[in-house]
């Protein structure tokens, strides 16, 4: 920048280029203003109308160390109670709109900070410090992690002798003790315009306490805070043992590793069935007396196991306790948004469907060895009958009771058990394993490889294990060589490798890889994916070694 | 200072004339448009196979025989840092280590032998060339190092031998292609142990390439890398991951390098052809300004000089006018004088002889 | 230095000095880098391959010599005869520039002997820089043939000079044509690479940039080198050069204002082609900002405030910040907003021997003007060929 003209120019306009300068220089400044720092409990303060445009970026302020700061002066000092308990809007029980919210933050936050600076007590932002909480940086950022009730919660809840237990209401009347599940569960009655506890009819919050607040019920997250937090506050007060009331109780990743988790729980006790025989055509056959010849094979369902295999309830149950074939009927209703049945059980790409939540077991890292080789399957492909195995002849002649389908239900879970084994000495011999194979059909730059392949076949079976799905889906042992051995049929002499895969891959031969390329992919992913370390996928001489006659950095790429 | 604004006007119109021509959209308009040479060869790179363990770097550098590396192949913590090819290392693997996933992800780098490369297009002795097995073909013998490939490639492959004083060349990737021609597979496909690289014609890779995103839809990001960017290369890639994580750059666009230019060069024979009129034109009618300028001068100049002479004349006449008048009363009083001494005379002297004033009279 | 510089009767004047430790060093790199190689020289390297002998030598060298069409067609084409004193240092310059900017490349490209290949051999042409090529070698030879009057009255060549008298405005012609064409093509150059300029100068337009701003280019260089040349050649200028310099400085200051506002205004326009307007506000935007208002806008409205007031000297001063200006603006397309997105290690700065080979060359430059200046009918009219164009 030398070249600056003297004389007229220089005198006029040396200060917008000035400013220039100047305004350069900051750039780097911006880029240091960008601070970090994570909290579970940096809340964002919203107010009720969010319709009205906003000057500023909403306010942010951190709750647990406001309640450290208060913590002589307890909730009450910015929260209104109502019924004895805490209502977690600040300062108001109800909304008030947006003008008057917004004054009632102001005047309130800043009062406070204003009253305790003019005490020389450590104190929040004052008047003049708007950004500050109107911040528009990455300064905070919210490390809260989302909180739910797990089966372990759950159980300690349903066992905590801090909660009484609810009287159960039948016929009116206050007749029974059971646990404390009225405590928290409870229905809308119509007719007495209030919620009440109906023994059976428990379900998760979530059915009806959604996302957003409605007309109807309070949104989950209001409920979760409201009430499970004043429930915590009044045993405290009692000097009972009790859950977290702070933020970071439930949000913050520390404090939900320290959480107590029992492993041993009992069942959730709601009346629910141990089995259940699927199948949409059944209250028709049932009926008519005379199963229709174009329905598909039942399904026997195990409730029982699979209430243990998974979280919650609403894992599968996702709207309603009801059973799936309510909603999802033939042609599906208003209400499944016209999901049938079909769909709803075998819609891959849907975690509430059977087949769904099935596919993701296959990426478990004792499955994925094989399975991640496997190209993904239509679902035509599928066996049906590995899951529509109840023979329609079962079902005749049709029973007359209602638990009749329940029964031919266990039944066929009962034999399926007992026909589960993946033992592999109950179905190949020993012998028939060769214990070790030499690849030595290409050897070039290296020497043949030699590997444990009995050790390898042992491996895949113990892995599996006691795994009943992977039992029930690999009836056979010899189902386990297809993980390597696949496309032909399972056999005992499988086709040596080299009579699909050629010698020299070009994509004009289909997508099937060559045989350097299938070997190395096959025992290369596999250890991938099942996180064998050793040997490293580049260590080549740990499996073939080096030639003699090559010389030792050259390869052999044809001349 | 009209003369300025003249030359403005001139220049404005030169400017909008160009910018016309120069527009970017400015193409032929035909429904013509290149997919590149049928069969041509190519290569699908499926970077979920790779393992990164530099066979290929090692046969490149053998089958191309070019100086060994310092550090050997086998060594793989050179991936710490991220390479590109140089003038001795014609293709480099990568190694990505991405958050949220374990397993590091390797990439390898090469000349991906555009379908329209913009090194083709950019080179002005037609050193390179893209051949119909699908190579991009250098010839140094043409090559003048003027390095405008290197700026053109949008993909940094191209390299230079700076430090050669006598025959530099660019040097990258061939596709190996004397080797294809005589069947055989580039150094790299033929020796990954994986099946990373897979050697073919490029449509049926990218029909392969689809298939696997089909048949393995989780492993891979739906997309195949080289199908459409830079109006397509002929090699492919197959990623698990985004191709903007793995140094691969995904605003390249699908526009030709070629056809970047296209309209520039349109506008070539336009701007000689329209300017031999325009300038000639401006000067014509600046010469003709000039001449008639020179004209009204000249009859301007002629009616001041016509008028003059009128007045002259009037005023010659006037007083040749007046002169005579004044001559004439000179005339008159001279005679009425003469006559007057002649009397005078005659009184003085009745007897003397003939008078001289009739004689002047005369 | 306000009063001419006498004319050396040693040797050893501070220009000769200066000057000549300049050439011996541009010598000794000359041969460093024609044994060595272009590596042994520069700071290049694979991911930038065009330094400032392309950046500098080349762009800016061929903006700055755009002097030699613009006076010709202010004067033969749009007959501003009162520019006449302005075409023969015009043309000089130009020629010098170009042949330069030829020098330039033969230490840059890997082989110059190959560089008649592309116009004699093998031509790309699909290349814009094929049409680069092309237009500067023909584009040379033209300044070449405009200049030989000069050269031919000096010699006293009356045959020749009034043959080539014949052809001037053919030559003129010409010569606006292929600069029309290249100026703007090196701008084009860049069109291929829109992944790797910012694309605040990346533009469709980019070739009109170029063309345009080569011509203010030009009237800004013809008015600073004749301040330059006012205050070092002084003894050279006859008194009529003197008078029409000043309504040659009036005129060009006058048009250029214009120019440099719509180039402006056409700057604005590819920005909002491509909706590039975000990016105003990053750093890139406000370097990209500083380059058109620090360099275009405000210059502008000084020439237009020197033209009102008729101040020749502010006049003067501007061209001087107008050529810094496009020197800018050159140096940021080829070099700073070349590559913008690599990471600040790969990035290129030139090594001081680049630098130094540059400073050699626009040494020579001048050294060759200076010659030609004091010897030829440059800056004066040769008293046998009072009135002849």
């Amino acid at each position: 920048m030398t070249t600056l003209p003297s004389g007229g120019p220089r005198k006029t306009h040396v200060i917008p280029l000035f400013l220039f300068l100047l305004f350069l220089l900051t750039i780097p400044f911006w880029a240091f203003s960008l601070g970090t720092g994570s909290f579970s409990d940096l809340i964002t303060i919203r107010l009720s109308d969010d319709s009205v445009p906003q000057r500023m970026p909403a306010a942010r302020f951190l709750h647990d160390k406001h309640t450290k700061a208060l913590a002589d002066k307890g909730c009450a000092e910015c929260h209104p109670a109502e019924k004895e308990k805490f209502v977690f809007k600040f300062k108001r029980a109800k909304d008030a709109g947006y003008e008057a919210e917004k004054k009632m933050y102001h005047d309130n936050c800043i009062g406070c900070h204003q009253e305790r600076n003019d005490r020389r007590e450590t104190a929040g932002p004052l008047a003049s410090d708007c950004r500050l909480c109107h911040g528009r940086d990455s300064k905070y950022q919210s490390s809260a992690l989302p909180f739910g009730m797990d089966k372990s919660l759950h159980f300690r809840h349903e066992i905590s002798p801090s909660i009484p237990l609810t009287p159960i209401q039948a016929n009116g009347q206050e007749n029974e003790k059971d646990w404390r599940c009225g405590r928290c569960h409870h229905e809308y009655d119509p007719t007495l315009e209030k919620t009440i506890y109906v023994k059976g009819k428990e379900s998760t919050c979530r059915y009806c306490h959604l996302a957003e607040n409605i007309e109807t019920a309070r949104s989950f997250q209001a409920v979760a805070h409201e009430d499970c937090i004043n429930c915590h506050l009044s045993l405290k007060t009692k000097n009972k043992k009790t859950g977290p009331q702070e933020c970071a109780g439930c949000h913050s990743a520390e404090k939900q590793s320290q959480i107590e988790i029992i492993k041993e729980i009992p069942r959730i006790r709601r009346n629910q069935p141990d089995s259940a025989l699927l199948s949409l055509w059944l209250a028709e056959t049932v009926e008519s007396g005379n199963p229709s010849p174009r329905f598909m094979k039942a399904v026997a369902f195990d409730h029982k196991t699979h209430e243990a295999k998974t979280e919650h309830c609403y894992t599968c149950h996702h709207a309603s306790m009801e059973s799936c074939g309510k909603c999802h009927t033939r042609t599906g209703t208003e209400k499944s948004k016209y999901t049938r049945l079909e769909t709803a059980m075998h819609k891959s790409s849907s975690m509430t469907s059977c087949l769904g939540c099935h596919e993701t077991r296959m990426t478990d890292k004792n499955c994925a060895g094989c399975h991640a080789q496997m190209k993904n399957q239509s679902f035509s492909d599928n066996n049906c009958g590995k899951c529509h195995s109840v023979e329609k002849d079962t079902l005749l002649p049709v029973p007359g009771d209602s638990q009749a389908p329940k029964k031919i239900a266990d039944t066929s879970i009962t034999a399926r058990k007992a026909a589960l084994s993946i033992k592999l000495e109950n179905s190949i011999p020993e012998k028939d394993i060769p214990e070790n194979v030499t690849i030595s059909i290409m050897k070039n730059t290296y020497e043949g490889a030699t590997f444990p392949h009995r050790k390898i076949v042992n491996s895949l079976a113990e892995r599996i294990g006691e795994n009943r799905l992977a039992a029930h889906f690999h009836d056979n042992a010899k189902t386990l060589c297809a993980g390597c051995h696949h496309h032909s049929s399972v056999s005992l002499t499988p086709p040596a490798c080299a009579s699909c895969h050629g010698l020299n891959p070009m994509a004009e031969s289909g997508p099937r890889p060559g045989l350097k390329g299938a070997y190395h992919g096959q025992c290369i992913r596999c250890h991938q994916e099942m996180g064998i370390q050793k040997p490293a996928a580049t260590d080549c001489t740990a499996c073939h070694q080096l030639k003699e006659t090559t010389a030792k950095l050259s390869l052999q790429v044809s001349e | 200072m009209g003369i300025t604004r003249r030359q403005f006007f001139g220049w404005m119109s030169a400017a909008i004339g160009s910018q016309m021509v120069f527009r970017p959209d400015a193409k032929a308009a035909s429904t013509h448009y290149f997919t590149g040479y049928a069969d041509s060869m190519g290569v699908l790179h499926d970077i979920s196979r790779c393992i990164g363990c530099r066979k290929c770097e090692a046969a490149c550098n053998q089958v191309n025989d070019l100086p060994r590396p310092e550090r050997p192949f086998d060594d793989l913590t050179i991936m710490e840092n991220h390479r590109r090819p140089h003038a001795d290392t014609y293709t480099i693997v990568n190694k990505f280590t991405l958050p949220g996933v374990d397993a590091p992800i390797y990439v390898k780098k090469q000349c991906n032998h555009c379908q329209e490369p913009a090194c083709v297009s950019a080179c002005f002795v037609k050193a390179l060339k893209k051949t119909k097995t699908g190579a991009v073909e250098y010839d140094a013998s043409l090559c003048v190092g003027c390095r405008y490939c290197m700026i053109a490639c949008p993909f940094n492959i191209p390299a230079y031998e700076y430090d050669n004083a006598f025959t530099p060349e660019v040097t990258k990737c061939t596709l190996c292609q004397p080797r294809i021609e005589n069947g055989k597979l580039p150094g790299c496909v033929e020796i990954c142990p994986k099946e990373a690289l897979t050697f073919g014609t490029r449509e049926k890779l990218i029909e392969l390439a689809r298939q696997r995103i089909r048949n393995y839809p989780d492993r891979y990001i739906h997309h195949i890398y080289g199908e459409h960017e830079m109006g397509g290369t002929s090699w492919l890639y197959l990623s698990p991951a985004p191709f903007a994580d793995l140094g691969m750059r995904e605003d390249l666009g699908v526009t030709p390098a070629p056809a970047l230019t296209s309209g520039a060069l349109a506008a070539v024979p336009v701007v000689v052809s329209l300017w031999i009129v325009f300038l000639t034109g401006i000067h014509a009618i600046s010469k003709r300004k000039e001449q008639t300028a020179e004209k009204e001068k000249q009859a301007a100049i002629d009616e001041i000089l016509m008028v003059q002479q009128e007045k002259l004349n009037k005023t010659v006449a006037q007083l040749k006018e007046k002169a005579k008048s004044e001559q004439a009363a000179a005339v008159k009083q001279e005679v009425e004088k003469a006559l007057a001494a002649a009397e005078k005379d005659a009184d003085q002297a009745d007897s003397a002889s003939d008078h001289p004033g009739n004689q002047e009279e005369k | 230095m306000a009063h001419p510089t006498p004319r050396a009767k040693t040797l050893f004047t501070p220009f000769n000095v200066i000057t000549g430790i300049i050439l011996l060093a541009g010598a000794v790199l000359t041969v460093l880098r024609f044994t060595k190689g272009i590596g042994a020289v520069t700071n290049l390297d694979d991911n930038n391959p065009w330094g400032i002998w392309i950046g500098f030598d080349l762009l800016c060298g061929v903006a700055l010599a755009a002097g030699g069409y613009v006076t010709c067609a202010a004067c033969y084409i749009f007959g501003l005869k009162k520019f006449r004193c302005a075409v023969r240092p015009a043309i000089l310059t130009a020629f010098l520039g170009y042949a330069l900017v030829v020098l330039a490349l033969h230490y840059d490209v890997g082989r110059p002997w190959r560089l008649p290949y592309p116009i004699f051999f093998s031509q790309g042409t699909s290349s814009l820089l094929f049409e680069v090529a092309l237009c500067v070698f023909l584009y040379l030879s033209v300044l070449f043939l405009e200049f030989t009057p000069a050269a031919f009255e000096w010699l006293n060549w009356r045959r020749a000079r009034h043959i080539i008298g014949k052809i001037s405005l053919v030559l003129v012609i010409f010569g606006i044509i292929l600069s029309t064409l290249h100026q703007s093509s090196l701008g084009a150059l860049f069109l291929i690479v829109p992944s790797k300029l910012h694309p605040l100068w990346h533009s469709g337009y980019i070739a009109v940039y170029f063309f345009i701003s080569s011509i203010f280019a030009g009237m800004a260089m013809v008015i600073f080198e004749h301040a330059i040349v006012d205050r070092f050649l002084h003894d050279e200028i006859d008194e009529e050069h003197h008078i029409e310099s000043n309504t040659v400085a009036l005129g060009f200051a006058r048009s250029a204002a214009f120019l440099m506002m719509g180039y402006l205004m056409i700057q604005a326009i590819g920005i909002a082609i491509d909706n590039d307007w975000h990016y105003l506000a990053t750093g890139w935007g406000l370097w990209y900002l500083f380059e058109m208002i620090g360099f275009v806008a405000i210059p502008a409205l000084v020439y237009a405030v020197g033209v009102r007031e008729h101040n020749i000297r502010l006049l003067q001063w501007t061209s001087g910040w107008v050529v810094f200006g496009i020197i800018l603006n050159r140096m940021n397309i080829s070099l700073v907003a070349f590559n913008w997105q690599l990471p600040s290690d790969q990035r290129y700065f030139p090594s001081f021997p680049e630098i130094m080979t540059t400073v050699f060359i626009v040494t020579i430059g001048i050294v060759a003007f200076k010659w030609i200046a004091t010897r030829m009918p440059v800056l004066h009219v040769h008293p046998d060929f009072p009135d002849d164009h």
